[in-house]
């Protein structure tokens, strides 16, 4: 059996004059969850585009269980997307819909109902299987549709942020249900804007920008590369230039983030704090808020892409 | 082939569980039918009896003669009324009544000593038919009154000795010669009735041909045709317009991920616009023929004109929905060009009654061939020309369409 169930090698894709992907690739073994990463603008929509056919003319490869996969058109019946909209049929009911996107991929239509059956009851659906969609909850019509993304058994699952605008129970359940694909042997790409949802489910990382892979490796990895030193907040009334112009006078702490009215160091030894803070009074910056803590995802996102995942 | 059937019958079943939106335009135009073509239907059993109004200032047997005719059972078109003249001046001005007749006093006193006598006729300005109507009607009746006063020499002696009896005015018209005691008018009379009874000319009606429901014009089958096919577009592009918020809300995305192909795509979209187009014109001819009770003429040609109609349509949306940018933007165009195909292609008013300068333009539109080839069907001829207007064009935008189209989801 291969490692690598996914293996995207050197993916370059312009729109005119604006490189949406440049050189990226990763790749992902069976079963492995994968957080793709990077705030609005990365080139994420772009690599979901090529991976379903409709973005062209790029340059590079993506191989799917050792085959080009746009050479096949079979093998997209292993492959399934749960997209960031809630892309289904609203007038119709939950096996309605499984049964409609499931035709759609070289599957039985008995092999289809069972399975269709089967994920209801997965996603706790099973119960208003024959409602409307229109009458279900956020977090209910969310629910299935990860089961629609899941009707036809793929081997590998590209979630586009699958939790958003739910409240936490009901995300509380689909990370459960993203934890047990990766259990089954299903490989998950998942994108995401809650740094805290991929600590807790992905085994690797991928942070991107500008069409380009920033860095990638478990979470421990990447925390590594800030240091185990302590992360200090600042916020206050102060220009990114005039931290610019400070910046070259701070030597006992490194600078992850400036950003307008914000700055983010890290901090080898925290008895410094109290000789920045005089450097800040001298210069006559307001700081309104300080808050240290320890190195996490979002330290690691910052420091990669100068910017909040949010931004 | 199967996926294209899939998402054909995926369609229908969406569609079948929210009707709403397809019924209220398959009701619109059925209502505006039904309005415009009753104000407009010349139904043969409601015609509106003419209101005669009648100043009769003679009182006399020429005047009740004059009066009574009006009110023959033969004639019943007539609802009349006897008024003072002031107040059927009134009334007329009111238009309250076609026409006012005022008979003079004295009127029958001249008619029997044979001098000229007139009869005043008012008639209502703002009506156009009914008045003339009256006009012929009492012209008529004056030839006849002349006629007969000269014929038996009714004079006013005879009239006299009549005067008092309750005799009602066809009895006495009936017995004024023997009452005469003329023996030269009663013989005229005889004579005259042995010419007129039976007479030698007479009118004998024949109905040749198969009994149809069909009562001469029928007004509906002119109006729903135009109206129809204006909303016919209306709900295609429903169907079609799917393209873009499939596209907009991530349907086609996901979609694409399957392995289904752009142009199976492209081709299961056109198609449901097309096969749902077809499916609810047949729905707009069925209601058309219970309650307007159309004759739409040879069914198979309006079969034939109806799928190419709705595949010219749904080719048409559809390459429109490959520049349309998104829904609100789709939303914005939709509706004025189906207006101006409608207003320039017959739907709206008769392209005839257009300006000469735009009239080319109707030949341009979709609604005017539709209702060309409608017309015809209607005389049971085949419309040749119609058909393959639209069938060329049609096959032409499909193309476009499907290349349009297949660069908009390919990119």
């Amino acid at each position: 059996m291969e490692k690598n169930i996914l293996e995207i090698k050197n993916i370059t894709k312009n729109y005119g004059d604006l490189r949406a992907l440049d050189d990226f690739g990763f790749s992902i073994n069976r079963g492995e969850i994968i957080g793709l990463l990077g705030p609005n603008g990365a080139g994420k929509t772009s690599l979901i585009s090529i991976l379903s056919g409709t973005l062209k003319d790029f340059s590079g490869s993506v191989s799917f269980l050792g085959e080009d996969l746009f050479k096949n058109r079979k093998l997209k019946n292993n492959m399934g997307i749960v997209p960031q909209d809630m892309a289904f049929y609203d007038d119709l009911n939950a096996i309605d819909n499984l049964m409609f996107w499931g035709g759609l991929y070289d599957i039985s239509k008995k092999k289809l109902k069972e399975r269709a059956i089967d994920l209801l009851k997965i996603v706790q659906l099973n119960d208003r299987a024959k409602e409307p969609i229109k009458n279900f909850s956020g977090g209910m019509k969310r629910r299935l549709n990860i089961a629609i993304g899941l009707i036809h058994e793929p081997e590998l699952i590209l979630l586009d942020e699958p939790t958003v605008g739910i409240d936490v129970q009901a995300k509380v359940s689909i990370l459960e249900i993203i934890k047990d694909l990766g259990k089954n042997g299903i490989s998950v790409i998942f994108t995401t804007h809650q740094l805290s949802e991929v600590e807790e489910i992905c085994s690797r990382i991928i942070i991107m920008d500008k069409g380009k892979k920033l860095v990638e490796g478990t979470l421990k990895e990447l925390i590594d590369i800030v240091g185990e030193k302590e992360i200090v907040e600042i916020k206050g009334e102060f220009s990114i230039k005039s931290m610019n112009d400070l910046k070259k006078n701070i030597e006992f702490a490194e600078v992850i983030a400036i950003k307008e009215n914000y700055i983010s160091l890290s901090f080898k030894n925290t008895d410094k704090i109290p000789d920045m803070m005089e450097m800040f009074f001298k210069n006559k910056i307001k700081v309104s808020d300080l808050k240290i803590k320890s190195p996490n995802l979002e330290t690691v996102f910052l420091k990669f892409t100068g910017r909040s995942i949010r931004d | 082939m199967k996926r294209i059937i899939l998402i054909l019958k995926n369609d229908i079943k969406r569609r079948l569980k929210s009707p709403l939106s397809i019924l209220i335009l398959l009701i619109i135009p059925v209502m505006m039918t039904g309005i415009i073509g009753t104000v407009f239907s010349p139904s043969e059993n409601k015609m509106p009896k003419i209101r005669v109004l009648i100043t009769d200032n003679d009182k006399e047997l020429g005047a009740k003669v004059f009066i009574e005719a009006f009110k023959s059972p033969q004639v019943d078109m007539f609802q009349l009324e006897l008024v003072e003249e002031n107040k059927g001046r009134e009334l007329i001005s009111n238009n309250r009544g076609s026409a006012l007749i005022i008979i003079p006093s004295g009127f029958s006193k001249n008619l029997l000593k044979k001098n000229k006598t007139n009869l005043l006729l008012i008639k209502n300005p703002s009506e156009q038919f009914m008045p003339n109507i009256v006009e012929e009607f009492s012209k008529t009746l004056s030839i006849l009154l002349s006629g007969a006063i000269q014929v038996f020499e009714i004079d006013e002696t005879l009239i006299n000795s009549i005067k008092g009896t309750n005799m009602d005015y066809k009895s006495l018209i009936t017995m004024l010669p023997m009452l005469k005691k003329n023996k030269t008018n009663a013989e005229k009379f005889k004579k005259l009735m042995t010419y007129l009874n039976p007479p030698l000319l007479e009118i004998k009606k024949e109905i040749t041909g198969k009994k149809t429901n069909n009562t001469g014009i029928n007004i509906f089958s002119y109006i729903l045709p135009g109206i129809s096919i204006m909303f016919l577009l209306f709900i295609i592009e429903i169907f079609i317009r799917d393209i873009l918020s499939e596209r907009e809300d991530g349907k086609l995305q996901r979609m694409m991920f399957a392995p289904l192909r752009a142009c199976e795509y492209i081709t299961a979209r056109i198609l449901s616009g097309w096969i749902m187009g077809i499916l609810t014109y047949l729905i707009i001819v069925l209601i058309g023929k219970l309650i307007f009770n159309i004759d739409w003429g040879n069914y198979f040609f309006l079969f034939i004109l109806i799928i190419i109609t709705c595949f010219w349509i749904a080719s048409f949306f559809a390459l429109l929905n490959a520049f349309f940018k998104n829904r609100n933007q789709a939303g914005a165009f939709v509706a004025p060009i189906i207006m101006i195909f409608s207003a320039f292609g017959g739907s709206i008013i008769q392209t005839n009654q257009l300006p000469e300068a735009v009239r080319w333009v109707s030949a341009l539109t979709l609604n005017h061939w539709f209702i060309i080839g409608a017309n015809k069907i209607r005389s049971n001829i085949f419309p040749t020309t119609p058909i393959l207007i639209l069938l060329i064009s049609g096959i032409i935008l499909y193309i476009i369409a499907s290349k349009a189209l297949n660069k908009r989801i390919i990119i």
